[in-house]
């Protein structure tokens, strides 16, 4: 015991610089009551194959030596892909209400000479822990909402680490978005704890999107939807923190990506914003969230040598998840991303899909090129074709690039109505608007392919795309790789599993 | 367990002296809270006793009537404050791990350091509410015990 200062008796004020809410703490009563929702899923899986991307993993590790290999698999491309992605959909037959909340599984392709294999383990989060070992739901997720659920007292208690990895500076790290990425060993995808980059950061949001320019500097981004805050990190190549700084928005929404320059960061704002109005226990984080297009969607570019530069512009308002790259000439920023006119995808069609039922958005995302430049002068221009999971080289990163790789649908057609529609993987060159794609056709969902520059690559084109699709027909995933300069003419080799694995996300590739 | 005996009997003894700058109108009783959950063994354990005179901020320095801290330790430390008048109290904890007398966030606004509430009361992305953590100590009631587990 001590006699306390004043000083002292302030920092006991807990919860300075938190904003209160009315929130009250819940005890929890067991059992939750099950609802309809895996039932449903489970019967409409009998007439709809594209489900199969969508069933929860029961095993908590796949695993498979020697994948069988069609083609030559070129031997320069070895190395690891690793993918995240929402695999544990279903606890305690319960089923999540929105894609985006199962628990996240890493799905690792090792690429050697002696072959491909495949090995998969789910990233042993907290969350992941408490609701095993309770064998039920304990909190409400990203989209599902869980009425009797207890208090979220940390981001990092509901931390579902399914949506993307980070390698940098020797560290494998499993991504979220609303709170700290969770560090795995690379071969055995052990979960080794939560990564906190300083005590600036600990238990800080940090994007599923950080970019690492071609010197090895990291730029990342949080933000706190109840503070109004985005918060900017940017770290060295060796994982040092140098520089971070807040920017208040009013109103602020859900923040996935955003593209850097060789001079600034730039932020794409769509008008799904946070309702503190709406927060309530046991309200998922997109139920806080309302659609208010009179706001139109505002662009924000940040000058990375003071966070406190900021600049505003106004584009239509649209949803948005992906960018691709960024660049400046002069006083004109140049960017592009994929866009559709409402977040209808997000709010509806990922929750849907989860009870079994395809409820295609109002439109599809398109890929659109926008430039700005002095004063209020917006040019967008929107291309009549599906697209997403947009991404260029790593050596273009943050400078003008030509090229950009994404998964496509055809050109100028609606959704259809029992499928994604983004069917084939392209190059799109943005300076002639010519399109290399290979199509994988209706009975194919292809996942995001990654750019992987051929060992001593000096252009945007010169090395190969990888990436897993989902075959309806056989069951089962595949790995494919392509010559990134004709995608066109189909993949060299195609490595396939001799099982299905749940649709993720985003991964990174690690050369051996 | 041995330094969980010191910290009590220690803070006891300092309680008096700070409760007694109080005035105390009525008889009440003794309020003791057991925080569980305490990782490691850096800094201290600062706990801080609020009345009902301003539940709108809580918790606020200007609700906080009495403060003790004790070296932290793993696992459980068991503080008491003694002679409260009858009324309503909330206690407010926090793991000052790096010693520095404040409760860290990060540049989000979110504790780095561990916190606690009365009655193991949590709020949704914040601090719960006065009446969520507050115990009710009535006329002679001895000791009234609550605990809260450290969320870190």
């Amino acid at each position: 015991m001590a006699n306390m200062t004043r000083r002292e008796l302030l920092a006991l004020a807990i919860g300075g610089g938190i904003s209160a809410t009315s929130a009250s703490a819940f005890r929890s009563t067991w059992a939750l009551p099950k609802d309809s929702w895996k039932q449903s899923f489970d019967s409409a899986q009998e007439s709809n194959p594209v489900l199969l991307g969508w069933r929860s993993v029961k095993q908590d590790v796949l695993t498979s030596e020697r994948l069988p290999v069609e083609g030559r698999w070129p031997r320069e491309l070895a190395g690891s892909l690793y993918r995240n992605g929402p695999a544990g959909h279903e606890i305690g037959g319960q089923r999540y209400h929105h894609w985006f909340d199962g628990d996240g599984m890493v799905q690792a392709f090792h690429i050697s000479e002696e072959g491909i294999r495949h090995f998969g383990r789910f990233v042993e989060s907290s969350k992941r822990r408490a609701e095993q070992d309770a064998g039920r739901m304990l909190w409400p997720a990203f989209g599902t909402n869980l009425s009797d659920g207890l208090p979220v007292t940390h981001p990092d208690k509901i931390n579902a680490a399914n949506t993307s990895l980070l390698h940098h500076a020797g560290e494998l790290l499993a991504l979220w978005e609303g709170g700290s990425p969770y560090r795995l060993e690379p071969e055995s995808l052990e979960t080794l704890g939560l990564k906190s980059w300083s005590s600036d950061l600990r238990g800080a949001s940090f994007t599923a999107h950080p970019k690492i320019e071609p010197d090895g500097t990291l730029w990342a981004f949080g933000y706190a939807l109840h503070q109004g805050l985005l918060a900017l990190y940017r770290i060295d190549k060796t994982g040092k923190v140098v520089k971070t700084g807040t920017i208040s928005i009013s109103p602020l929404g859900m923040v996935h990506d955003f593209a850097v320059t060789a001079r600034s960061l730039v932020f794409v704002l769509p008008p799904l914003v946070f309702d503190r109005e709406r927060v309530a226990p046991g309200v998922s984080s997109l139920d806080t969230h309302v659609w208010r297009p009179e706001i139109g969607t505002r662009v924000l570019v940040v000058d990375k040598d003071d966070f406190e530069r900021c600049r505003w512009w106004q584009l239509p308002a649209g949803f948005t998840f992906h960018l691709g790259n960024a660049w400046e000439d002069g006083d004109a920023v140049h960017f592009d991303y994929c866009v559709s006119p409402d977040a209808t995808e997000l709010t509806n069609t990922f929750r849907e899909i989860m009870r079994g039922v395809w409820s295609p958005p109002t439109e599809p995302t398109r890929f659109a090129q926008v430039s700005i430049g002095k004063g209020d002068a917006v040019d967008q221009r929107v291309f009549d074709r599906q697209a997403e999971f947009p991404q260029v080289a790593p050596g273009v990163v943050s400078s003008r690039h030509r090229h950009v790789y994404s998964l496509a649908g055809p050109l100028a057609e609606r959704l259809d109505s029992v499928s994604p529609g983004l069917d084939r993987v392209v190059r799109w060159d943005t300076e002639t608007g010519v399109v290399d794609a290979y199509e994988y056709g209706s009975g194919f969902v292809p996942e995001e392919h990654i750019f992987v520059p051929r060992p001593g690559s000096t252009t945007e084109e010169d090395g190969w795309l990888i990436g897993t699709a989902l075959d309806l027909d056989r069951g089962t995933t595949q790995l494919a790789a392509f010559d990134a300069r004709r995608i066109g003419a189909g993949p060299l080799a195609v490595a396939r599993l001799p099982y299905a694995l749940p649709l993720g996300f985003h991964g990174v590739f690690v050369p051996s | 367990m041995h330094n969980m005996l010191i910290a009590t009997a220690v803070l006891c003894f300092g309680c008096v002296a700070a409760i007694s700058v109080m005035a105390i109108p009525a008889r009440g009783g003794d309020l003791e809270i057991t925080v569980e959950g305490i990782i490691g063994e850096e800094g201290k354990v600062m706990v801080a006793l609020h009345a009902e005179s301003d539940t709108e901020e809580f918790p606020d320095v200007n609700g906080v009537i009495a403060a003790q801290w004790a070296k932290a330790a793993p696992g459980t430390l068991r503080f008491v404050f003694l002679d409260l008048p009858p009324g309503r109290f909330a206690i407010a904890v926090f793991h000052d791990e790096n010693d520095n007398n404040e409760l860290d966030t990060n540049l989000l606004g979110i504790p780095s350091e561990g916190t606690g509430f009365s009655k193991d009361a949590h709020g949704s992305f914040g601090p719960p509410g006065f009446s969520d953590a507050a115990v009710e100590i009535s006329t002679d009631s001895g000791i009234t015990r609550t605990s809260t587990t450290l969320v870190y």
